[in-house]
């Protein structure tokens, strides 16, 4: 028992060291020269407001000016645009991924075109859906869906291809129709390749939701991010930023303990 | 935190299907669908925009996209000229300290072990949020582009270089360890070799994010570059160019992933993985 503690805190001690230690030079740094909280805050006061910010539970927000009083609102209309966006990305993911694992020719003439839009960078698209879609949820969740969707697709497409070709066999012997070769062989064996493309999807869609936010919202992290920074509020920035990542890798575990729920029977789970 | 292999961006060479070399029939034969697919896209949203008469302010014709695109080329490729640079200086910085570090990491268990989690929390900060104080920090010139660029470049690099050079077989190792090869020939023999695909596979990825890193802080604070263009039509709504604007960065980011794909069928030609697609890929 001692034992494995000990060898746990090996493990452990020297990430913990070495971050304590990036911490500590940034402390003593930003202490020693004096550095003003606007240009560069310390850690310690960082963690102050982040403290602040979120002991202040849900506050309505300022309409004006000012630093904000709480983070918990524009954060939970974040994680929304986030979730909406992927629900939308999910579904047109898993259908044009479902598509294209049915026929070479829908393969070849859909993966080029959405390659093509994939590549087009989201902060050139977002202006163009705030335009259409106002300073709203829509545009954000809009950005999200689209900052999703292809991952999700191109791992549906690997997953329903690279079923093992003796199992194919097996139900093609026993006279199972194209349908329960689906729904029995190919959704199934899809599933690992699908939660795969979601945990990258979670991080993609709040970043997608937060870009919309940065161009044009009237709330949201985003939107709060880009309010305290040309109000100089230094240390709202990093407190936002902070949350922000955090979120990404609060989405993510949610993700991979569904996963884990989901896919009990797979190898990679009960390894 | 220990690194594993799922950390690694993509895995090199999952996607490829193998393929003959092909003739001037089935080229045509083979590029087809994907023409097809091009045509119905575009087809679709002229057809429409015509048949409900959208006025071009809210969604612009293809027909039109392409006109003011055709219009304004001249302007949009100094702007991206700009963009480059800054993005190209600072993917370079990325490029050699992610390999660098990557170097360092594989030969001191404890310097991985105490870097290598920084590098994580690097990795967790979402950079574009930061874009507006990299602004105030740097100012209203090329550095905050460097800076963003260099920071989303470095961490796929870091990851899938040090996953690549851990990845060498174990009987080529213990081989060249038997001839009483040094950790620098080891490094360099062996090691790189093995890390190749795996660098590469990040830098398919990356190529494209340092030019989008760059256009954010353009956007956020810059005198010139693709970023302000995009700042100021989406501030005159002049949907028309933003779409012509999407269209460049469209064809440019097409163009830097079959560029990379090039340079690696050059750099990996001894590879399976660009091998067994017999050439082409």
């Amino acid at each position: 028992m001692i034992r494995r503690v000990g060898r746990a805190a090996e493990g452990f001690a020297p990430p913990v060291i070495a971050i304590a230690a990036a911490l500590a030079l940034w402390e003593a740094v930003v202490q020693l020269l004096r550095i003003p909280p606007y240009l560069l805050p310390a850690p310690s006061v960082v963690l102050g407001t982040l403290g602040q910010l979120l002991g202040a539970g849900w506050v309505e927000p300022l309409r004006v000016g000012g630093a904000p009083a709480s983070v918990l609102r524009d954060a939970s209309i974040t994680v929304a645009e986030a979730l909406i966006g992927l629900a939308a990305g999910t579904a047109i993911g898993v259908a044009l991924g479902t598509l294209m694992a049915h026929s070479r020719f829908a393969e070849q003439a859909i993966y080029p075109v959405v390659a093509a839009i994939r590549a087009t960078p989201i902060i050139s698209i977002a202006p163009i859906f705030i335009i259409w879609f106002g300073f709203g949820m829509a545009p954000k969740a809009a950005l999200a869906a689209l900052a999703t969707f292809f991952p999700i697709m191109v791992n549906c497409v690997t997953g329903m291809r690279s079923v093992d070709p003796q199992a194919l066999e097996f139900f093609r012997s026993v006279h199972a129709s194209t349908r329960e070769i689906f729904w029995h062989l190919r959704v199934p064996n899809t599933l690992p390749y699908f939660f795969a493309g979601l945990r990258l999807s979670v991080s993609l869609a709040l970043i997608g939701a937060t870009v919309g936010e940065l161009l044009g919202a009237s709330e949201g992290l985003g939107f709060m991010i880009t309010q305290t920074a040309i109000n100089l509020l230094t240390t709202h920035v990093f407190s936002g930023v902070i949350v922000l990542a955090a979120l990404g890798i609060v989405l993510t575990e949610i993700v991979s303990l569904i996963q884990g729920r989901v896919l009990y029977w797979h190898e990679s789970e009960r390894a | 935190m220990e690194l594993t292999a799922s950390d690694a961006v993509v895995q090199p060479g999952l996607v490829r299907r193998p393929r003959a070399r092909p003739g001037a029939l089935e080229t045509a034969r083979a590029l087809w669908p994907s023409l097809f697919g091009f045509v119905l896209f575009f087809g679709v949203w002229e057809l429409g925009v015509r048949v409900t008469n959208t006025p071009p302010f809210v969604v612009p014709a293809p027909s039109l996209v392409a006109g003011r695109f055709w219009e304004e080329l001249p302007m949009l490729l100094g702007e991206l000229a700009v963009t480059l640079v800054g993005a190209s200086i600072g993917f370079v910085i990325g490029l050699v300290v992610g390999v660098v570090g990557a170097v360092i990491m594989v030969h001191s268990r404890t310097l991985e072990r105490s870097l290598f989690p920084i590098a994580v929390v690097i990795k967790l900060i979402p950079f574009v949020a930061l874009a507006p104080m990299l602004i105030v920090w740097l100012g209203y010139d090329v550095k905050p582009k460097i800076v963003l660029a260099a920071l989303i470049t470095f961490f796929p690099v870091l990851v899938n270089c040090i996953t690549g050079l851990r990845a060498v077989d174990p009987l080529a190792h213990e081989f060249f360890r038997s001839m009483g090869a040094s950790r620098w020939e080891i490094l360099v023999r062996l090691r790189w070799s093995t890390s190749l695909p795996y660098l590469f596979a990040a830098l398919k990825i990356v190529v494209h994010l340092a030019v989008i890193g760059a256009i954010v802080a353009e956007y956020f604070g810059s005198r010139d570059g693709i970023g302000l263009v995009i700042l100021r039509t989406s501030e005159s709504l002049r949907i028309q160019s933003l779409f012509a604007t999407s269209l460049l960065l469209a064809l440019l980011g097409v163009t830097l992933i079959l560029v990379t794909n090039v340079v690696e069928r050059r750099a990996l030609y001894w590879h399976e993985s660009v091998r067994t697609s017999g050439g082409r890929g």
